[in-house]
C-alpha cells in the first residue's frame, strides 16, 4: 500500500479533486450511494418543512436493515447520520460559506458532510440546495464508509475513494462492504483530518481540527514518545473507544460471538439528540463523556488556586473536533462559611450567554482582525489565537486569585456544543416550536466538578502522588521563567512514589525547557526513568537546544528503533541526521515520515535541506514546503491585536474572580 | 521541539583583541577588521512577549558594512525599530557598579533635629518582498523582507542551505567570518529567518572622536521561554567576550536558569587610590568572582525598581525611557508621562512613582569554552545588597546578599575618609558619613562604564579592598586608627 500511497502523494490531489463524482466510480455506481428504503420525497419534505430537518425513518438503508436492525438503528440515532442539512447546525454555517466562497468551494465541506448530494452532482452546481430532497437528508449512510476500500489519501480533506459494488450477497458479501480500511484509523481521518486550503481560505494552507494526527502521537496508537503517562492498555484505533463492542440483538445478522461494532459513533455531540429529544442518546452521551477529564485543585501560594486539568480518556485532544464551536469552559466558584458567592469566573447569565473572561479550555482560530472565528465560518480563520486543549493524558493549570473570606472553592468542567451566538444564528432554519426551543438550547454537561475546603487561603495538600505528577507537569508547561515551581509537587511525588518513572521525567521536562542540558541527562542517568522512551524525547530536544547534534542524534535513533513510525520521531530524526552531515539518512527518515503525514512541517523542511545538501534539484519540494510553512510572525500579529486572545495565549496566567452579577 | 524564538546571534568579523560583539554577526564590503567595544542586550518581558533591543556600538574602517541576525519570524518595517542611541547608555550608568565617596563626620557633632525632606529621580508602509532572482532560488535563498529603519538596510532572508546563505552573503559583498556556515546550519534546520542589516555609512551618527555611533535596533516577538542565544557571537571571537543583559519586568528579579549565577561582592571599602582606576578596580573584582565561580556564570550586578535608586549616578528610568524600551508594546503607560529635559546628576537617592519596572543587569564574560549554549532566564526572589543606610553606613555587610521582599541590589564600592582631627568630647560617636568637609572637592557617585575596554589585571585587589571579602581570599586591611 505505501508504494500507492507515495504515488498520490507525488501526484498530487487525487482525481476526484477535478471530478467529485468519480470518487464514487461511475455514474451508475454513485446512485447506488444511497440504497432503496426509507420514506418517500414528500414525507420528506413535508418533515423538513415542519421541523427545520428529516428525523423519522433513515433513508436510503432499507437494504442493510433487513439484515442488520440493530446497527442500522445505532447509526440511525448517531452524528453521521445527522451530519448533512439534516443538522441545521451545520446547514447554516454550509450555506454562509457557499453564498461567500461559491458551489465549487462548498465541497470542501460537502464531500465529508453530504456524500449522497456529491454523488448525484449537485453540490458544484451553482444554484441553492434544495434541502428537501431525501438526498440532502440523508446524512453519511452505510454504504460510504462500507465502501472504501483503498486506504485513503494521508491528507484527510475527504480523500476517500467509495468503491461501491454490489451487497455482493450473499457469499461476497463481506469482501463487497467490508474491507481491512474499515477498522484502520486512516478511514476516520479522511474527514477527521482537515487542511483549510487556499480555496477556503483565500490564499494559504492551515491545518485544521485533525483528530488523527493527535491520535498517531499519542499512546493509544502505541506512541506517544514524549508522554509521562503511558497507560497499560494495548493500543486502539479510533474504532476500539467510539465503536466499541456491545451485545447483538438476536435478528442481528453482523454479530461476531455475539457482539457488534457499536455503530453509534458516540462522542461529545450532544446538541443533535438534544435537538431530536432522543433522551437515551443524550445520556449515553454524557455516559461517555463521564471521566475523561479531570479537576484537581491546588495552592501554588496563599490565597490562589491552580485549577488542574488532566485529559484521561480521548485518545486526542479534549475537546476535539470543531474548536471554534465547541464550548468548554471553567467554572469556579470561591464561596464563604455560609456558602455566599464571594467570586466567580464562567456563569453563565439568564440570556444564555457565558461569562466573556471564562478560561476556554480549546484551541481558538482567530480571524484576520484577531477576532475568534465566529459561526462556524472557518474560511476567516487566518491565526491560532491561543491553545488551551488538552493532549491525550496531558495536564494543564488554570490559575486563579481567590477573593479575602474564601472557604470553599469549586471548579467545575463544562461543556455545551454550540455557545449562544450560534445557536441563535443557526437555529433560524428550524420553524418556531418545541424543535427550536431544543434548538436554542443546547445541554450544558458537566465533565468534572471538584469542591475543596480553603483555610488561610490554602486548599488541603494531597498525597496522591498521581495527582502531584500532574500538577507539576501543568506547571512544566507555564512560562519557563516560572516552570521550576513544579519542583516543590515533584519532589514530593518522587518522595511518595520512589520507584515510578512519572515524578522524574516531570521534572525532566522542567530542566529541558530551562535549558539545563547537563543537569537533565545526570537526572536521567539512572533510575526510573531512565529507559523510558519520554527520558529519550527529553534528551533529544535538550541536546538539539543545546547545539549537542551528536547527542541529540544517538536519542533520536534509539526513539526511532523503538518507535519506527512516530511522526515526531521522525521529523528531529531528519533533523539531526542534517546536522550531522547525514543528508542521504536525513532524506531516508523524512520520506518515511511524509509517507503518512505528507504535510508535516518538519518533514517538508528537513526534506528540502537535505535535497539542497546533496545538490539535488529542490524546486518542487521548495513549493510544497512554503505551501504548508505556518506564519509564525503573522500568528503573532494578529494575536496582539485582540487584548483577550492576547492575554489567553500567557499560559497559567493569573485570572480573577468577580463578584457575582 | 520548536527552538524558542528569541535567535540574536551576533556574529563579530576578524576584529582585533578588542572585545567582539555577541548578537548577530558584523560583515564588511571589505575584508576589514570590524570589532565591538561592549554587547548589550535589553529585554523587556511582560506575560509571554519579548521586546529586545540591542545596542552595537562599532568602531571600525569607514565603509558600508552590515550585521546578521538569525530571528525568529519574517520582521516587516513596523516591527523593527531605531532607538536613541543614548538609552543604553542611561540604562548602562543606572545599574553600573558605583563608586561612592564619604567622609567622616565629627565624631563629636549632634544632629540638629530636622524634618526629612524626600530627595530629588514607525505605523509605516507595510514592507514587500523583492521578487526572488533566479540566482537566489539556487542558492536557496529568500528574501522574505526588505526595508529601511533609520541608517539600517534590512532584508528578512530565509535559507534552505547554510552554504548557500554563504555564498548569497558573499556573493552580495558581505565577506563573513570562517565556520559562519556551520555556526548557521542549526538555524536553518529550525527554520528561523536571518536579519542582515546594512549599514549606510553616510547616514550614521558619530560622537565627538568621530566615532560610528550606530542606533540601537529593536524587535520584539513571543516566546514562552525567555532564551537569548550567543553561540554565534563567538565565532570571530579572540579570547573573551564582554555580555551585558538587562532585564525588565513588572515584577521580577531574573536570573540565568542554566549556569550557575553568582552576585558581585558589594558594599566594598576600597582605599582612595581606587578614584582614578575605578574601571580597573572593577573588572579586577569582576574576573576574581567569575574565576571563583569556575569561570562559568553570569554575574548579577544590579537589581532594582527602575522609579529609585539610591545612591544615583543618573536619573532613574522615566516612562518615557520605558516606551523606548518596548513599553508601547507591552502596554507600559502613557508615553511621554513625566520626562526631565536634561539628565542632571542628582545627589542623593531618588524615590519615584510607585509603580515602575524592575531592572536586572547581568554581566558575564565568555568564551566558546565557558559558554556554548543559549542563555535560558528564570524569575529570581527579591534580594538586596550594597545599600546604604543613613549617614552613608552599610546596611548589608560587604558582599552580602539578603532576600528581602523587593529588589534593593547594586554594586556599590565605597571611598572612606576616617576621621581625622581632635576628638573633644566624652562620648565620640564614629562611623557617620556624609560629603566632603565645607570648601573641599569630592563626593558624589560615578559609575563604572566602558567596562569591556578597562585595562585587565593591572589592580590588585588585594592592595585596594579594605573589606574583608573571604569568599574571593580578600583578607582585607585594618580600619585607620581614630
Amino acid at each position: 500500500m505505501r508504494p500507492l500511497l507515495a504515488v498520490l502523494v507525488c501526484l498530487g490531489a487525487p482525481a476526484y479533486a477535478a471530478d467529485p463524482q468519480a470518487r464514487f466510480g461511475p455514474p451508475e455506481a454513485a446512485r447506488r450511494l444511497l440504497g432503496p428504503g426509507g420514506p418517500d420525497a414528500a414525507t420528506v419534505r413535508a418533515n423538513v418543512e415542519r421541523d427545520g430537518f428529516h428525523a423519522g425513518e433513515p433513508i436510503g438503508e432499507g437494504a442493510c436493515a433487513r439484515c442488520h436492525p440493530q446497527v442500522v438503528d445505532q447509526w440511525a440515532a448517531s452524528a453521521h447520520r445527522f451530519a448533512s442539512f439534516d443538522n441545521p447546525y451545520y446547514r447554516a454555517a454550509f450555506d454562509v460559506f457557499r453564498a461567500e466562497r461559491g458551489a465549487e468551494a462548498s465541497r470542501f465541506c460537502a464531500d465529508c458532510h453530504d456524500p449522497a448530494l456529491v454523488a448525484a452532482g449537485v453540490i458544484e452546481v451553482d444554484a441553492p440546495i434544495d434541502v428537501g430532497t431525501p438526498a440532502a437528508q440523508a446524512g453519511i449512510g452505510c454504504r460510504l464508509c462500507h465502501s472504501v476500500h483503498a486506504e485513503p489519501d494521508a491528507r484527510g480533506n475527504a480523500g476517500y475513494h467509495a468503491d461501491i459494488r454490489g451487497l455482493g450477497l450473499p457469499d461476497r458479501h463481506a469482501a463487497a462492504v467490508a474491507s481491512p480500511t474499515l477498522r484502520t484509523a486512516r478511514l476516520c481521518g479522511t474527514c477527521h483530518m482537515v487542511g483549510l486550503t487556499e480555496q477556503v481560505l483565500g490564499d494559504t494552507w492551515m491545518r485544521g481540527q485533525d483528530e488523527f494526527t493527535a491520535w498517531y502521537d499519542s499512546t493509544a496508537n502505541g506512541h506517544g514518545v514524549s508522554a509521562v503517562w503511558r497507560p497499560a492498555a494495548p493500543p486502539r484505533t479510533c474504532q476500539g473507544c467510539h465503536m466499541p463492542r456491545e451485545a447483538a440483538l438476536p435478528d442481528e445478522k453482523g454479530a461476531k460471538d455475539g457482539t457488534i461494532a457499536s455503530h453509534r459513533f458516540l462522542g461529545a455531540n450532544s446538541a443533535l439528540p438534544h435537538l431530536r429529544g432522543d433522551a437515551d442518546h443524550l445520556a449515553r452521551t454524557r455516559a461517555f463523556l463521564e471521566g475523561v477529564v479531570t479537576a484537581a485543585l491546588h495552592t501554588p501560594t496563599p490565597g490562589v488556586v491552580d485549577v488542574v486539568l488532566r485529559n484521561r480518556k480521548a485518545a486526542h485532544r479534549f475537546p476535539g473536533g470543531t474548536q471554534d464551536s465547541n464550548e468548554v469552559w471553567l467554572h469556579v466558584q470561591a464561596c464563604d462559611d455560609e456558602a455566599r458567592v464571594l467570586g466567580e469566573s464562567g456563569a453563565v447569565a439568564a440570556d444564555g450567554r457565558r461569562d466573556a473572561e471564562a478560561a476556554l479550555i480549546r484551541a481558538q482560530p482567530i480571524d484576520g482582525e484577531g477576532k475568534p472565528i465566529q459561526r462556524r465560518a472557518a474560511q476567516h480563520t487566518r491565526a491560532g489565537g491561543f491553545d488551551n486543549g488538552l493532549l491525550p493524558n496531558e495536564a494543564r493549570a488554570f490559575r486563579y486569585a481567590l477573593p479575602e473570606g474564601t472557604t470553599v472553592v469549586r471548579a467545575r468542567l463544562l461543556y455545551r456544543q454550540f455557545d449562544k451566538d450560534y445557536v441563535d444564528f443557526a437555529c433560524e432554519t428550524v420553524p418556531p416550536g418545541p424543535t427550536r426551543d431544543r434548538c436554542l438550547d443546547p445541554p450544558t454537561i458537566v465533565v468534572a466538578d471538584v469542591e475543596v475546603p480553603v483555610r488561610d487561603g490554602r486548599v488541603p495538600p494531597t498525597d496522591d502522588w498521581a495527582d502531584l505528577v500532574d500538577y507539576g507537569v501543568a506547571l512544566a508547561r507555564g512560562l519557563a521563567e516560572h516552570a521550576e515551581a513544579a519542583k516543590a509537587p515533584l519532589d514530593r511525588a518522587r518522595a511518595l512514589a520512589p520507584d515510578r518513572p512519572e515524578p522524574a521525567l516531570a521534572w525532566g521536562r522542567v530542566l529541558a525547557r530551562t535549558g539545563q542540558t547537563d543537569a537533565l541527562f545526570a537526572h536521567l542517568a539512572a533510575g526510573p526513568a531512565k529507559d523510558h522512551p519520554a527520558a529519550d524525547w527529553l534528551r533529544l530536544n535538550a541536546a538539539l537546544s543545546a547545539y549537542r547534534h551528536a547527542p541529540a542524534r544517538e536519542a533520536a535513533e534509539r526513539l526511532a528503533e523503538r518507535f519506527p513510525d512516530d511522526r515526531r520521531t521522525l521529523g528531529l530524526l531528519a533533523r539531526t541526521r542534517n546536522l550531522t552531515d547525514d543528508p542521504a539518512g536525513a532524506l531516508e527518515a523524512a520520506d518515511r515520515l511524509l509517507i503518512t503525514f505528507p504535510e508535516d512541517e518538519e518533514g517538508l523542511r528537513q526534506r528540502l535541506l537535505a535535497l539542497r545538501t546533496l545538490g539535488r534539484d529542490t524546486a518542487a519540494a521548495e513549493a510544497t514546503w512554503l505551501r504548508h510553512r505556518r506564519d509564525v510572525a503573522r500568528d503573532q500579529r494578529l494575536r496582539q491585536l485582540d487584548p483577550r486572545i492576547a492575554a489567553e495565549s500567557v499560559p497559567l496566567r493569573l485570572r480573577s474572580l468577580s463578584p457575582p452579577g | 521541539m520548536k527552538r524558542t524564538p528569541i535567535a540574536l546571534l551576533a556574529l563579530a568579523l576578524a576584529a582585533p583583541a578588542a572585545a567582539q560583539a555577541f548578537c548577530g554577526f558584523f560583515v564588511s564590503g571589505a575584508d576589514a577588521d570590524l570589532y565591538n567595544d561592549a554587547s548589550q542586550v535589553v529585554l523587556m518581558r511582560k506575560g509571554n512577549r519579548t521586546v529586545m533591543s540591542m545596542s552595537n556600538t562599532y568602531k571600525g574602517p569607514t565603509k558600508d558594512f552590515a550585521m546578521v541576525v538569525p530571528v525568529p519570524t519574517v520582521l516587516q518595517k513596523e516591527d523593527v525599530k531605531t532607538l536613541p542611541a543614548d538609552v543604553f547608555d542611561h540604562i548602562d550608568q543606572l545599574s553600573a557598579p558605583r563608586l561612592v565617596e564619604y567622609w567622616e563626620k565629627d565624631p563629636c557633632w549632634r544632629e540638629p533635629k530636622r524634618r526629612m525632606r524626600k530627595m530629588a529621580g514607525a505605523l509605516p508602509r507595510p514592507s514587500s518582498a523583492p521578487p526572488r532572482t533566479e540566482r537566489d532560488a539556487e542558492l536557496g535563498v529568500t528574501v522574505e523582507a526588505q526595508f529601511t529603519a533609520g541608517e539600517y538596510q534590512i532584508v528578512i532572508l530565509s535559507a534552505t542551505q547554510a552554504n548557500g546563505l554563504d555564498t548569497w552573503l558573499r556573493e552580495n559583498k558581505y565577506v563573513i567570518p570562517e565556520g559562519a556556515s556551520k555556526a548557521l546550519a542549526p538555524y536553518i534546520a529550525d527554520g528561523m529567518k536571518f536579519f542582515v542589516a546594512k549599514v549606510d555609512i553616510t547616514k550614521v551618527k558619530r560622537d565627538a572622536e568621530g566615532t560610528v555611533v550606530l542606533s540601537p535596533l529593536r524587535f520584539s516577538f513571543e516566546s514562552d521561554t525567555l532564551r537569548l542565544p550567543v553561540r554565534l557571537g563567538l565565532l570571530n571571537a579572540k579570547g573573551q567576550q564582554d555580555l551585558l543583559v538587562y532585564v525588565l519586568h513588572p515584577e521580577k528579579r531574573f536570573e540565568v536558569a542554566n549556569y550557575p549565577n553568582v552576585f558581585i561582592p558589594s558594599n566594598v571599602e576600597v582605599l582612595d587610590k581606587v578614584r582614578h582606576s575605578f574601571g580597573a578596580f572593577y573588572v579586577s573584582l569582576f574576573d576574581r568572582t567569575l574565576a571563583k565561580a569556575g569561570g562559568r556564570a553570569v554575574v548579577t550586578e544590579y537589581a532594582w525598581q527602575t522609579s529609585s535608586c539610591d545612591p544615583c549616578p543618573v536619573p532613574p528610568l522615566q516612562p518615557a525611557d520605558l516606551m523606548t524600551l518596548g513599553g508601547d508594546l507591552l502596554g507600559v503607560g502613557p508615553p511621554g508621562a513625566i520626562r526631565t529635559k536634561k539628565r542632571r546628576r542628582p545627589s542623593g537617592p531618588f524615590f519615584g512613582p510607585a509603580s515602575s519596572w524592575v531592572l536586572t543587569r547581568l554581566h558575564t564574560r565568555y568564551s566558546a569554552d565557558t559558554l556554548d549554549e543559549d542563555l535560558v532566564f528564570r524569575e529570581a526572589k527579591p534580594i538586596t545588597g550594597g545599600r546604604a543606610s543613613g549617614y552613608g553606613r552599610s546596611v548589608e555587610e560587604a558582599g552580602e546578599v539578603r532576600d528581602a521582599p523587593s529588589n534593593n541590589f547594586q554594586g556599590r564600592y565605597i571611598i572612606r575618609h576616617y576621621w581625622k582631627g581632635k576628638v573633644a568630647c566624652e562620648n565620640p560617636i564614629y562611623d557617620r558619613w556624609g560629603g566632603p568637609p565645607s570648601g573641599s572637592a569630592g563626593g558624589g557617585t560615578s559609575a563604572a562604564t566602558g567596562l569591556a575596554t578597562a585595562p585587565r589585571g593591572k589592580v590588585k585587589l588585594n592592595d585596594v579592598v579594605r573589606s574583608k571579602l573571604p569568599a574571593l581570599d580578600v583578607p582585607g586591611k585594618p580600619t585607620p586608627k581614630r
